[in-house]
């Protein structure tokens, strides 16, 4: 049987008829009762984004596009990339996180010789559902998935593992954005501790007027990105003792 | 299949308009757009088979242009009677009885045509001396009106002047406000209000938007009571109204025209009957009653936001949003005297607007069923109300034949949410719950349950102090498709409710061509589909 | 007799370097079987004779130009002998030849090397009996492996035992390379040792150091992924890629690993002992980063001509020092070599006549980690 065919535009404009679905929320995050299924990650890392052409293709994209735009819109004064280069490899980067240009200002403030071994620790729940959103995560950015949230800590392990591999990575200790000065998670610290890498305090200050939570692009403003000198795990410190010293290294 | 023009092998008096409107039966092809069904409160667009029907309404005549030189001509030189001056007389007792809130649909906009009317009655009224005078809401067991309701129908000045000791519902459960006035010679008994039949003179404002309305049915039923009604909605008639939009045809009016009769004899009924055209859709929104394929992008680009809106918004507010909508219909005809030849007149304007000739029966045909019926006016359409609008009206809209064949099956567009408005329709609730869950089956239904809900004792009180419909209309409601459950071999309801559609004994589908694909097991491959493009009113003239 | 003889010209350098196919200075020849210089000198038929890197460098032409003043032209390349003895009482008799022409077998009064011990350290290497060349297989008058019979003096030759196949006896020379290398790196107990480079040389070495420090952790530097299991079963306790020294250096040294400008890195702390197998401007680099302050570097086998920036050897007040040849060490690698197995590392044995395809692909099967590629010249 053959339907007629004729009228698109009405019907593109119209939309689709109404479902009987209950509406999904699209943007916003809701509480359910239970945990919703596909809350999980949906895709698992991509390392052949790791490659050399592709990261080579990286390097150039964040050159020509990423970096020139996230320094037209957050206008970033960077402090003490000079002195990474006494800092060890590999190292956890550690930034305090306010909003999600805070990645790509770290990024562009590391000279190439620390850009060039970083992966980024994306939190799985958010950036690897779907595939295509991990590997333009994975190419902007390089992250790997971070599986946060929950006692077990999965996502040190995959964050030691790259360090065993000499790659530094990039986790926040806060765990998301806007938890504030009393949000750092002793996360970080653990890893530093169990693979004995040092930790570079990231101060970023500014980055929540640029691209707060909950809104896309504010406004373009002033940031600053700051690199303290390396935290050495002492022997036999705590993870809390090591949380409290980054959390006066980054907010000192 | 062609649609060859419809020639006219005996001509009646009058040029019979349907013929003329062949334009308005559209053949779907290759590049045909989208149609439009209504669905409830929103709109879909689905795709037709190439090959199927589209029957479109009429576009709408255009109105009386001076309505009150209509009115005053009418009073003045009614049909088959002395003209209304004449009747009057000092002293007298008057009593006005006009049509309910189930006309017009939707509600027209100010001022309605019953205030009109109703003006110029009391002013030749109050010019002939007359002092009591009665304005009751002719509502048989439908629902009380609100004040807010009458004041919108009789208008300010008449209800501040008469509301509430003058100006009242029709109450057909009340002991002391009924009489006896006989039965017919077949036995039908005739009951009307008191007041009514002890005037000296009813004169009935009616409002004739379906060829279904008015003539005896205004008085006989209007004012009657439930013993009254009990006599012609049954299943019986109702099975053997071909239909009851063909008054010639219908056993429900031959059985009204009977109670009509005894109720003339009683009390002398001066009728006063208006006929409104199609105009439905106000303003930006009047395209919504041409071919699709006629819009300008203009009207498709409003047509779109509409949908979308529509589709996107709070529940509550588009109820609210649509039951606030108000239709711009103009008056195309207003006769006044005897009720056989001003009736007679009326359904010739009926037919006039809303007549269209349609040529062989369809195996499927499909019907968007829109928001508002004449049962939930500022109310809900529960999944009852919506077997009657598709099964009773929509299957009904048709002189001769069904559009539908036998055993032919009927698509609608509903989602048939399981609301029911708590304070409008509570026996409604009711009937869903425990009698369908029995039997769908009218017969049984009369049977078993129709005596018990007719004789409730709670929803008499409801439907005497409160706004709720009687407790039997819901029944009546169901009789209302009786016909149809007998005719048709399936009904589906697009993106209805599956525990509704269920309940009520019918088949839900999700999109069209899943509808058409279970068709298509009832019907047979290949089925011819005809679309009833309706709301705005009309009805198909049917040769088969 | 048959010979594969070695007759250099600038031309053909110049055309090797070039990369100009077909010019080899190599070619198989018909020659007179060498002339026995003295007494005390037998002849010797080989059986197998090894191809090493020094031969495959100089016949690319990367061997370092230093060499060829020690070196008399023509002759016939190859040192690493298994053979019989010729004619004589002992004729018959299976030995291995050690290659280096000091001055007992030159017949001059011992130079002060000759006299520790130190044979192929000797002064002497362009006087005496015979033409100038450091060891049998670049001198003109002794012959060399890759011909049907060649010159050697008493004094040259051990012999193989019974127990020891011709597959092992052909590695032994190497091995006496290798014994002398874990001597002089001296790596004491529980010291981090990284060896460079996983070819023949770096295996045996690595073997020798596993033999004379079993407690000390070796981690072998081996480029090609075939290398790695042969390193693996030769006695490392861990195998790393090139790129990836540093990081595995910084986990096994507890040391900490600074990336620099362009990609240098360098770890701060880093290996007691390197031995640095390889001889490419590259891995000394390497080895200079990766060893702590005044650590000892070894740089073993012979190199070619190479271009580093050695900065950090004076900022680490490094040791460099280096092993080549052999002091007494060819019974010790005769009994190490029974229980060693190096035949293992053979890939397959080449005919003479065969020698184009064998120095051909002498390269890619040291890459697969059978790095060694021999001539069966007798049965």
């Amino acid at each position: 049987m053959r339907f007629a065919s004729g009228g698109r535009r009405l019907e593109k404009l119209a939309g689709a008829n109404a479902s009987r679905r209950p509406a999904a929320p699209r943007k916003w995050r809701t509480l359910a009762a239970g945990r919703d299924p596909w809350s999980g990650r949906g895709v698992e890392d991509q390392p052949w984004l790791r490659e050399r052409k592709p990261a080579l293709l990286r390097e150039v994209a964040q050159q020509a596009l990423l970096f020139p735009a996230t320094r037209a819109v957050a206008m970033p004064t960077i402090v003490g990339a000079q002195d990474l280069i006494h800092a060890p490899q590999p190292a956890i980067l550690a930034p305090n996180h306010e909003s999600d240009i805070d990645t790509p200002l770290v990024l562009l403030a590391l000279p190439h010789a620390w850009r060039s071994r970083t992966v980024v620790g994306a939190a799985s729940d958010r950036f690897y559902r779907k595939r295509a959103y991990a590997i333009a995560a994975g190419f902007w950015i390089n992250t790997f998935p971070f599986d946060r949230g929950g006692g077990q800590r999965r996502g040190l392990a995959a964050a030691a593992a790259h360090l065993r591999e000499g790659r530094n990575v990039l986790l926040f200790p806060q765990g998301t954005r806007g938890a504030g000065p009393e949000g750092y998670r002793a996360g970080v610290a653990e890893l530093a501790l169990t693979a004995s890498a040092p930790i570079i305090p990231v101060h970023i200050e500014g980055s929540a007027l640029v691209m707060p939570k909950g809104r896309g692009l504010n406004r373009r403003a002033k940031t600053k990105v700051t690199f303290a000198r390396p935290l050495h795990p002492r022997a036999g410190e705590t993870p809390q003792e090591l949380t409290a010293r980054l959390h006066d290294a980054i907010e000192g | 299949m062609s649609i060859a023009p419809t020639r006219m092998i005996e001509r009646s008096k009058r040029r019979h308009p349907a013929a003329e409107r062949e334009s308005c039966v559209v053949e779907v092809h290759e590049h045909s757009p989208p149609t439009l069904f209504h669905s409830g409160e929103q709109f879909r667009l689905e795709r037709l088979p190439i090959g199927s029907r589209i029957v479109y309404p009429p576009p709408p005549l255009k109105g009386l242009v001076d309505v009150d030189a209509a009115i005053c001509a009418a009073l003045d030189s009614p049909l088959g009677m002395d003209p209304l001056d004449a009747l009057l007389s000092p002293g007298m007792k008057l009593t006005i009885a006009f049509d309910d809130i189930s006309l017009p649909l939707p509600p027209m906009k100010a001022p309605d045509i019953r205030q009109r009317v109703i003006e110029h009655v009391l002013e030749r009224a109050y010019r002939a001396g007359v002092e009591d005078i009665h304005l009751i809401a002719a509502l048989a067991l439908h629902r009380r009106m609100t004040p807010a309701e009458l004041k919108r129908a009789v208008g300010p000045a008449i209800f501040d002047e008469f509301f509430p000791d003058r100006l009242y519902n029709h109450d057909a459960e009340d002991p002391d406000g009924i009489v006896s006035l006989g039965e017919t010679r077949h036995g039908e008994p005739v009951e009307l209000s008191k007041r009514a039949a002890e005037s000296d003179l009813l004169i009935y404002v009616n409002i004739n938007i379906v060829t279904m309305d008015g003539g005896h049915k205004s008085v006989a039923v209007g004012l009657g009571t439930y013993n009254s009604v009990k006599a012609h909605h049954n299943v019986h008639a109702l099975r053997h109204s071909r239909s009851f939009m063909d008054p010639a045809n219908s056993e429900l009016h031959h059985s009204t025209n009977r109670q009509g009769d005894i109720v003339e004899a009683a009390v002398p009924v001066f009728h006063i009957e208006t006929t409104l055209n199609n105009d439905m859709y106000d303003g930006p929104l009047s395209f919504l009653a041409k071919p699709e394929a006629r819009w300008t992008p203009r009207e498709q680009a409003t047509f779109a936001a509409l949908k979308r809106t529509t589709d996107r918004m709070n529940p509550k507010l588009r109820r609210a949003l649509f039951h606030k909508s108000r239709a711009p219909y103009a008056v195309t005809s207003v006769t006044a005297g005897a009720v056989g030849p001003v009736h007679q007149v009326t359904l010739e304007h009926c037919a006039m607007q809303q007549a269209v000739g349609v040529r062989g029966q369809a195996d499927i045909v499909t019907a968007g069923l829109p928001y508002l019926g004449p049962y939930n006016v500022n109310s809900i359409l529960n999944p009852i109300l919506v077997m009657c609008m598709g099964l009773g009206y929509f299957f009904n809209l048709y002189q001769g034949v069904p559009l539908v064949r036998e055993g032919g099956v009927m698509i609608f567009t509903h989602p048939v949410t399981r609301e029911f408005h708590p304070v409008h329709h509570p026996s409604y609730v009711d009937f869903y719950e425990e009698v369908l869950a029995t039997t769908t089956d009218p017969a049984e239904i009369e049977r078993r349950f129709e005596k018990s809900y007719a004789e409730d004792e709670w929803y008499r009180h409801l439907y005497r102090t409160s706004y709720a419909y009687h407790g039997v209309h819901p029944f009546y409601m169901w009789y209302w498709g009786a016909h149809a459950l007998q005719h048709l071999g399936d009904v589906i309801f697009v993106g209805g409710d599956p525990e509704a559609c269920r309940r009520l004994g019918f088949r839900r589908a999700d999109t069209m061509r899943d509808a058409i694909e279970m068709a298509e097991q009832v019907v047979g491959r290949d089925p011819s589909l005809t679309h009833f493009h309706c709301p705005p009113l009309f009805y198909a003239q049917v040769e088969a | 007799m048959k010979a594969l003889t070695y007759t250099p010209s600038l031309a053909k350098y110049v055309a090797t370097k070039a990369g100009v196919p077909g010019a080899g200075a190599l070619e198989l020849t018909d020659i007179r079987p060498p002339r026995i210089p003295g007494k005390d000198w037998l002849p010797v038929r080989p059986t197998l004779t090894g191809i090493c890197g020094s031969d495959l460098a100089l016949l690319s032409g990367k061997a370092s130009l230093q060499l060829a003043t020690l070196t008399s032209t023509p002759f016939v390349p190859g040192h690493e002998i298994v053979g019989t003895i010729g004619a004589g009482p002992r004729r018959g008799e299976r030995v291995v030849v050690q290659p280096a022409l000091g001055c007992a077998v030159r017949g001059l009064p011992p130079c002060p090397e000759c006299a520790q011990g130190l044979v192929a350290l000797c002064r002497n290497t362009t006087d005496g009996d015979v033409s100038a060349g450091i060891q049998t297989g670049f001198c003109r008058e002794t012959g060399g492996g890759w011909s049907e019979g060649l010159v050697a003096h008493v004094s040259q030759l051990h012999t193989v035992p019974d127990d020891l196949p011709d597959e092992d006896a052909v590695l032994v020379e190497p091995l006496a390379c290798a014994l002398h290398a874990a001597r002089i790196a001296d790596v004491q107990p529980g010291e981090n040792v990284a060896i460079i480079g996983a070819g023949t040389i770096g295996l045996l070495t690595l073997a020798a150091v596993r033999d004379a420090a079993p407690s000390a952790t070796l981690i072998c530097v081996a480029k090609h992924h075939g290398q790695q299991t042969a390193a693996r079963r030769f006695g490392a306790d861990d195998v790393c890629a090139p790129d990836r020294v540093y990081i595995e250096g910084a986990r096994i040294t507890h040391s900490r690993r600074l990336v620099g400008h362009q990609g240098r890195e360098m770890l701060l702390g880093g290996f007691d002992r390197v031995l640095d197998c390889v001889g490419t401007g590259e891995s000394l680099e390497q080895a200079t980063t990766i060893t702590r302050a005044r650590g000892r570097i070894v740089l073993v086998g012979m190199p070619g001509e190479l271009k580093a920036d050695l900065a950090a050897a004076w900022l680490r007040e490094l040791e460099i020092k280096s092993a080549y040849g052999y002091e007494h060490d060819f019974p010790r690698a005769l009994e190490f070599a029974k229980q060693l197995r190096p035949g293992r590392l053979i890939d397959r044995g080449w005919p003479l006549r065969a020698h184009k395809k064998a120095i051909e692909h002498a390269p890619k099967a040291a890459r697969a980690g059978r790095s060694k590629t021999v001539f069966e010249v007798a049965a």
